[in-house]
């Protein structure tokens, strides 16, 4: 012990109580929380048996209140400028060893200087990027003690103090990566098998402000490509820079391999260098920093460079591609992508969402399916799903992309208007269908996707049915018609893909595309859902082509069976999109039945599908269906169930 | 209105899990992160106890994250069994 301030001390041990205490009362029986629990269980287990008696030793042993005015007692009274010098040069002078006495110190001083912003400052002005390299390597190489760890946490969070703080001089980052290459490269293998693991760690802490992330990521792709190009190797394999090149021995690293948990580690295990790849390769550490920063993702992937490397040049499948995957959704559809948003960052969230899509699906969309996370489903759903406008127009108009881009268009849908509003992601049609298995090959994603293209549904019948009733279009009937086909061309691409791909469902296939529909259906009773909002017109643009590959290949197979099927899975649809258009129609008054019974009301409106019993809502749809509206409008069911075999036609016609 | 007993318990066992989120979210451990540095105490095993406090800290965060999103998951589930539910008592196709 070096110094403590006694009344600090006090709050800190009242802090700790009372986050014992809280944990403590952590209470739930449903099993899906158990590691919830078991986490809040560990953490309480922490301070009380940690924490807690630490905070007693010190206070009670007044030998050890060594607190001064100016500081601990380890900085010798210096502040400021001197102290940044002091520590800058302390570091220096340990060259490439490191005893336990150094690591203790040098763990002491530390923190001295990270609460110091002028020390910062000095620091690393001082400190040459290597030299804070060369640290992290000794801590690394060192025996896994208590002071090595305590080390290594200081200087990391040292690093990240001065990132935040006083900020790190113009180019740090990028030398501090150049550097690590170099060592990397270096004859010998004792330092450099554990330049990979050095720099993941200084990236693996607290959050790092977003331009420092964008430097890294620039840096680090650079540095790859240029050692790829050296060794004439595939810019895939570029991660074998962080791998140490020979089988045995292998130094340890295990003070800074600590730092990623036994669970990251295990979580990472399908993948053939997953374990060992993930604490090495200092991109996944940036990733994950990524996936808490959607504006550090938005101005990297809107590079063109950047953007293929990371989503489609370099492999990043090693955690399965949680971290990319993330990284990306944070970017095209985090929470700071809302429609009140700028035009230029939903404008930046398209750009992500289409070069993710572009370049992702056909590099790692099959290899991904085969040990996809459930989490990795669910990320690509909200890029999807929060992009679900684009990828009707995709549908609407397919594009094909060779070799793979990012781009952006207008967004311009006539049930929204005769005007663009805002910009749309365009999206290849190969890559969407391969980004669209991956996003309903799991439970989560197939929710995820569900909701977000119900508030999409609901969005269009809803501006479409205003329009009709403004007397926006000289063929009312013919619009309606053409709207609802294309609403069903949507319906038909997704669950084409979902029948494909229910083995990895914990359903069956019919099971499957029955929650699709009956989960549609159920939209025409809440119109609101939890997404609400999540995203905008300007951002819901076009996106890429329909994906009929494989459903077409599905149906070549047998083609009668195809056709039975295809029948069913229209007249499923059309009943679903019935239920959300007869409501539009009457909420909006266009088509009101002289004769529906009071108990289908509420207030004057259509009681939620949920209340009604199913002879009442089939007598609303039959209601709706055989009244001459406002305008002439007649919806017709057999209209809708032939506009969507129509739709459909297109993929399950395998000559097609 | 559900009308599923199996949408009623996927219901209740979402709020179970979004109340626990909360609780864990409510854990007063950002003020403690914050009185556990330097400012406070110095020496090797401060340092240590410090970041150990961050990563837990950050574990809270996304446990909390994960009990939402299992619970929304579990609505969304309940969402299509009250629509099965519907479909399976309507005795005649509606189109």
């Amino acid at each position: 012990m070096l110094g403590y301030d006694p009344q600090r001390m006090q709050t800190l041990h009242e802090l700790a109580r009372a986050v014992a205490t809280h944990l403590a009362g952590a209470r739930c029986t449903d099993a899906a929380a158990e590691p919830a629990l078991a986490l809040t269980d560990l953490v309480r287990r922490r301070v009380e048996e940690q924490l807690l008696p630490a905070i007693a030793r010190i206070t009670a042993s007044e030998a050890m209140l060594a607190w001064l005015s100016s500081g601990p007692g380890i900085a010798g009274g210096l502040s400021g400028a001197a102290l940044g010098h002091e520590v800058a040069e302390r570091v220096t002078e340990l060259g490439r060893h490191l005893d336990g006495r150094d690591a203790q110190e040098m763990a002491d001083l530390l923190p001295v200087a990270a609460g110091d912003q002028q020390a910062l400052a000095t620091l690393f002005a001082e400190l040459d990027p290597g030299e804070l390299l060369e640290l992290v390597l000794l801590i690394g190489a060192h025996p896994n003690t208590d002071d090595a760890r305590a080390l290594g946490a200081a200087a990391r969070a040292t690093f990240v103090a001065a990132a935040e703080g006083p900020g790190l001089p113009t180019g740090y980052v990028a030398t501090l990566v150049r550097r690590n290459a170099e060592i990397a490269q270096e004859p010998g293998y004792d330092r450099r098998a554990g330049t990979g693991v050095a720099l993941s760690y200084l990236f693996h802490g607290e959050q790092l402000p977003s331009a420092v992330l964008v430097e890294a990521v620039t840096a680090l792709r650079d540095v790859e490509l240029d050692a790829a190009a050296e060794w004439h190797r595939d810019p895939d394999e570029v991660h074998r820079l962080w791998l140490p090149r020979f089988a045995s021995p292998v130094p340890s690293y295990s003070t800074l391999e600590d730092d990623f948990s036994v669970q990251e580690q295990a979580e990472d295990r399908a993948h053939m260098y997953g374990p060992v790849l993930v604490p090495r390769d200092p991109m996944y550490a940036l990733l994950d920093q990524l996936g808490r920063d959607g504006a550090a993702g938005r101005a990297l992937f809107t590079d063109p460079a950047i953007a293929s490397y990371v989503f489609g040049g370099r492999d990043v499948l090693a955690d399965g591609g949680r971290r990319v995957t993330a990284a990306a959704a944070a970017a095209a559809a985090g929470r700071d992508v809302v429609p009140t948003a700028p035009e230029r960052l939903l404008a930046d969230a398209a750009e992500v969402a289409s070069s993710f899509v572009n370049h992702f699906g056909p590099v790692h969309g099959a290899e991904a399916m085969h040990h996809t996370p459930d989490v990795v489903a669910a990320s690509v759903a909200q890029i999807l799903g929060n992009h679900m406008p684009s990828v009707h127009q995709s549908l609407l108009s397919p594009v094909h992309f060779n070799p793979p881009i990012a781009a952006v268009a207008p967004y311009k849908y006539m049930p929204f208007g005769d005007v663009a509003t805002g910009t749309r992601a365009v999206f290849d049609r190969f890559a969407l269908a391969a980004v669209t298995d991956l996003a309903i090959s799991r439970d989560e994603g197939l929710a995820t996707m569900r909701a977000l293209t119900n508030e999409y549904q609901q969005r269009v019948a809803d501006a479409a049915v205003g329009r009709l009733a403004r007397g926006d279009f000289t063929e009312p009937n013919h619009a309606l018609e053409v709207f609802i086909g294309e609403a069903g061309l949507l319906e038909g691409f997704l669950v084409g893909h979902i029948g494909q791909h229910a083995q990895h469902l914990a359903r069956s296939r019919d099971d499957a595309i029955s929650f699709w529909f009956d989960a549609l259906a159920t939209s025409a009773e809440a119109a609101t859902s939890v997404f609400g909002g999540r995203y905008s017109s300007a951002i819901v643009g076009a996106g890429a082509g329909p994906l009929a590959d494989q459903l077409k290949q599905r149906f070549a197979d047998d083609e009668a069976a195809a056709v039975a099927q295809a029948e069913s899975e229209a007249r499923a649809a059309a009943e679903a999109l019935s239920a959300v258009w007869c409501r539009e129609l009457y909420e909006q008054r266009l088509v009101v039945p002289a004769e529906m019974p009071d108990r289908v009301l509420a207030s004057g409106h259509l009681r939620p599908w949920d209340e009604l019993s199913a002879a009442d809502r089939q007598l609303v749809v039959n209601l709706i269906a055989n009244t001459k509206g406002r305008r002439d409008i007649v919806l017709d069911p057999q209209t809708i169930t032939d506009q969507l075999k129509l739709q459909q036609a297109d993929y399950f016609d395998p000559d097609n | 209105m559900p009308t599923d007993p199996t949408a009623a318990e996927l219901r209740r066992r979402a709020a179970s899990l979004r109340r626990l989120a909360t609780h864990v979210d409510g854990t007063p451990i950002d003020e403690l992160v914050r009185w556990a540095g330097p400012d406070t105490w110095v020496s090797p095993r401060a340092q240590q106890l410090h970041a150990e406090l961050q990563t837990d800290r950050l574990r809270l965060r996304r446990a909390a994250d994960d009990l939402r999103q299992q619970a929304h998951w579990l609505e969304g589930q309940a969402d299509a069994a009250n629509a099965a539910a519907a479909l399976q008592a309507a005795s005649v196709v509606v189109i």
